[in-house]
């Protein structure tokens, strides 16, 4: 008997052993046998996720350091079904919170899926009402997910929209600038990603990687100038009854732009909430043909190359024929005897095209390209139109084009071209690089962009007289609304026709002034333009006016002293 | 002769009688021998005993349990602190993550409070109204620091003005093409910002 259980014992032990044998046999065969790499594999898929690492998108600040765009923080509510304890609960918290049918949320309760999405991107609030229903005693929201995700968010809303451009999110959920500054400078405010793994065993957990940090960037624009433009943009649209309208208002020395504003604009907070206006920066993207506001160009280019000075005669018999085509003035008369200040004031048309065929085309086009018409400026914003200027030898120019040219008809620009060209008059003929950009910063370093002269297309004696001809002309012609008292600003309306198939709009027009001051030290020059105004079609009547309600705000704002002031400062300073 | 014989037989006495000793040790040595043999067989005896033997087995795997419950124990200690770590290391990542997100958030709420409308609507609550140039007074101060103008124009140095209107044109344009401005801007800002943070 006690042989057989000692027998029996033995075999008991010997098939324990030799299981045991085969259990560290076969932990030694996938420690370093042939399929480690397999079994290593299917390991690391349990304890380990790869992962982007993605570092804090940079933040805006205008040029006096206030927020224009930065980071919050949104939720992805998802429900795991399988964690659902009390289904009611879940139903009446989520559906109060995000004002959902209760149906909706008990589908995705009674769903297959390990995961239902219910709800991307959520704000601040509603996940913070969520969290604190989960602490809640007496109610049990178990199964509900609520991930954080990385938001855009922009405190000043509609405030320079057009121009910061707005962030969405590409096919792999990563942020994505789109146009303005968000888009030009994406890979600057995105910093550089690193992906990475994720260690979800604690053993083996290591710090994450540090991604390279995006820049945060600082604006050249003016939080308080640029509310000042929106808020008399969008009265200006009202008033007079116009479909759209721009406004860019830029530092002539420097080429800063201080703001950029167009009507309609949208929220960045919700672009996807309505239709996005088109073009969404009418100011650097808009090209129109600019009219009147062209006549800087022409008689810029007429007293540089020497053909007249301010007081050379011109007898406006009210037609002129160039190339075989008609020309007459805006209201059809003759103006008799004028000279090249009155020609600015009356804005003539016979006598722009009686100076730029005086001239001749490869004069007058070399002058407008050297203005920049027809090329971008290479602002640092994103979807710039280069304009289109014709000239002799393509196929779609023709002699009659070199007279409707020089009073800016058949020639098309942007605002932010047109306010650059013109820039150079304001700035002693020097033409500025216009940009938006002026510092970065990023940790400790930064990176102060220097200003950059585009070059000089008329000299500094040009530039002078014509200001002080433009200056001259608008306090005695018919756009005096724009002008400031103890100031002296230089300016000059626009209203031109629109092209459509066939010709001209005959009733609708686009309403534009371009003006600076003070002539003397200029510190900004601002281009008003207004689509299709109804209460009137002349520039006169509606961007000047515009133009005199802001200039009258600017000076405050940025700190101008009346000319006589200035003149007194000037002359007590040592 | 007497003397003679009488010593003879002490001799022949005292032979037998060594003899009876020597034959008394030898028969003791035997015993003894004996004796000793049988110690030796009860002490294999003894060791070779299978009580004994599994004793001896025992203490041996006793000792190697011990061996490997100290190394055992100290590995665990050791790969406890390390997941203690680990542990302690990811909930400091998440920690940082929530602060950071809370910091944003903040900020933005901040922001929001300072936005133009609300400034604005607080400003004119109060009663302020914008200001008119008019209604601005300046003070002309006797050589008060002026602010420093915009930079020198380097173009009214270093390029001077085109004699014809054609060499200007050529001039703006290929200032455009080939975008100087741009490419040394972004070129100067990449090196800038991510040549600090690479490698981190």
């Amino acid at each position: 008997m006690q042989d057989t259980i000692f027998s029996r014992l033995r075999w008991v032990t010997g098939g324990m052993a030799l299981t045991a044998l085969l259990i560290v046999f076969q932990l030694v065969r996938i420690q370093f046998g042939s399929n480690t790499g397999y079994f290593r594999d299917l390991g690391d898929e349990v304890s380990q996720q790869p992962r982007e690492f993605a570092p804090a998108r940079g933040r805006i600040f205008d040029r006096d350091d206030e927020l224009l765009a930065t980071n919050d923080v949104q939720y992805e509510v998802g429900i795991n079904p399988n964690f659902v304890i009390r289904p009611d609960d879940v139903v009446r918290v989520l559906a109060e919170a995000l004002s959902l049918s209760e149906s909706e949320i008990r589908t995705a309760i009674e769903s297959e899926d390990r995961y239902v999405l219910i709800a991307r991107p959520v704000s601040a609030e509603v996940g913070e009402y969520i969290t604190r229903a989960q602490e809640t005693e007496g109610v049990n929201i178990s199964g509900v997910s609520l991930t954080p995700i990385d938001h855009r968010a922009y405190p000043g809303g509609v405030l320079g929209a057009g121009t910061l451009g707005f962030v969405g999110y590409n096919q792999l959920n990563s942020q994505v600038g789109y146009y303005g500054v968000e888009g030009f400078y994406n890979d600057l405010l995105s910093g550089k990603s690193v992906q990475g793994i994720q260690q979800l065993v604690p053993f083996d957990t290591e710090p994450n990687p540090v991604p390279a940090q995006g820049a945060d960037l600082v604006l050249t624009l003016d939080r308080d100038i640029q509310f000042l433009v929106e808020g008399i943009l969008n009265d200006a649209v009202q008033r007079y009854g116009a479909q759209g309208g721009t406004i860019v208002v830029m530092d002539p020395q420097t080429g800063e732009i201080l703001a950029m504003a167009s009507n309609p604009s949208f929220d960045p907070n919700n672009y996807g909430g309505a239709a996005l206006p088109e073009p969404l920066n009418a100011g650097v993207t808009g090209q129109y043909e600019p009219g009147s506001t062209f006549k800087v160009l022409t008689m810029a280019a007429a007293l540089d190359s020497g053909l007249v000075n301010p007081n050379s005669p011109f007898t406006d018999n009210g037609v002129i024929e160039v190339g075989g085509a008609e020309i007459r003035n805006w209201d059809g008369g003759a103006w008799g005897a004028v000279d090249m200040t009155g020609c600015m004031r009356h804005s003539l048309n016979v006598c722009m095209a009686y100076l730029s065929t005086s001239m001749g085309a490869n004069t007058f086009y070399d002058y407008m390209k050297a203005f920049g018409i027809g090329s971008k400026t290479n602002v640092d914003l994103l979807a710039e139109s280069p304009g289109h200027l014709k000239v002799p030898g393509d196929p779609d120019w023709f002699d009659s084009d070199l007279g409707t040219n020089s009073f800016g008809q058949g020639v098309a620009v942007t605002p932010l071209q047109l306010l650059t060209a013109i820039g150079a008059v304001a700035n002693d003929g020097v033409m500025m690089q216009p940009h938006i950009l002026k510092e970065v910063r990023n940790g400790d370093a930064s990176h102060t962009t220097s200003i950059q002269p585009l070059g000089q297309p008329i000299t500094a004696d040009t530039a002078r007289t014509l200001s002080a001809m433009l200056a001259t002309s608008l306090e005695t012609g018919e756009a005096q609304d724009a002008l400031v008292p103890g100031y002296r600003i230089a300016g000059k309306t626009g209203t031109a026709s629109i092209p459509v198939p066939g010709g001209y709009d005959e009733t609708q027009t686009i309403a534009s002034f371009v003006g600076w001051g003070p002539i003397d030290d200029p510190k900004f020059i601002v281009l008003v333009r207004l689509d299709k105004p109804a209460a009137s079609i002349w520039g006169s009547e509606t961007a000047a006016p515009t133009f005199g309600v802001l200039a009258r705000r600017l000076v405050v704002l940025m700190q101008i002293p009346p000319d006589d002031v200035r003149v007194q400062m000037a002359a007590t300073q040592p | 002769m007497q003397q003679i014989l009488r010593r003879k037989s002490m001799i022949g006495h005292a032979r037998e009688e060594v003899s009876r000793l020597v034959e008394g040790l030898k028969d003791e040595i035997d015993t003894m021998q004996m004796d000793i043999l049988q110690s030796n067989q009860v002490l294999r005896a003894f060791k070779q005993a299978p009580w004994r033997i599994q004793t001896q087995t025992l203490a041996w795997f006793s000792i190697l349990i011990l061996a490997t419950l100290v190394v055992g124990g100290l590995y665990l200690a050791v790969a406890s602190r390390a997941g203690n770590a680990g542990r302690d290391l990811q909930y400091y990542e998440q920690q940082k993550t929530d602060l950071v997100r809370e910091n944003d958030q903040l900020r933005a709420q901040l922001a929001n409070l300072r936005n133009m409308d609300h400034m604005a609507a607080r400003a004119l609550g109060l009663g302020f109204v914008p200001a008119t140039p008019e209604q601005v007074y300046y003070v002309s101060v006797e050589s008060y620091p002026q602010e420093p103008g915009p930079e020198p124009l380097p173009v009214t140095v270093s390029a001077p003005v085109p004699a014809t209107a054609d060499e200007a044109a050529a001039v703006a344009l290929a200032a455009r093409a080939d975008q100087g401005w741009l490419t040394q801007s972004l070129t100067g800002l990449y090196e800038t910002v991510f040549s600090s943070g690479e490698g981190e």
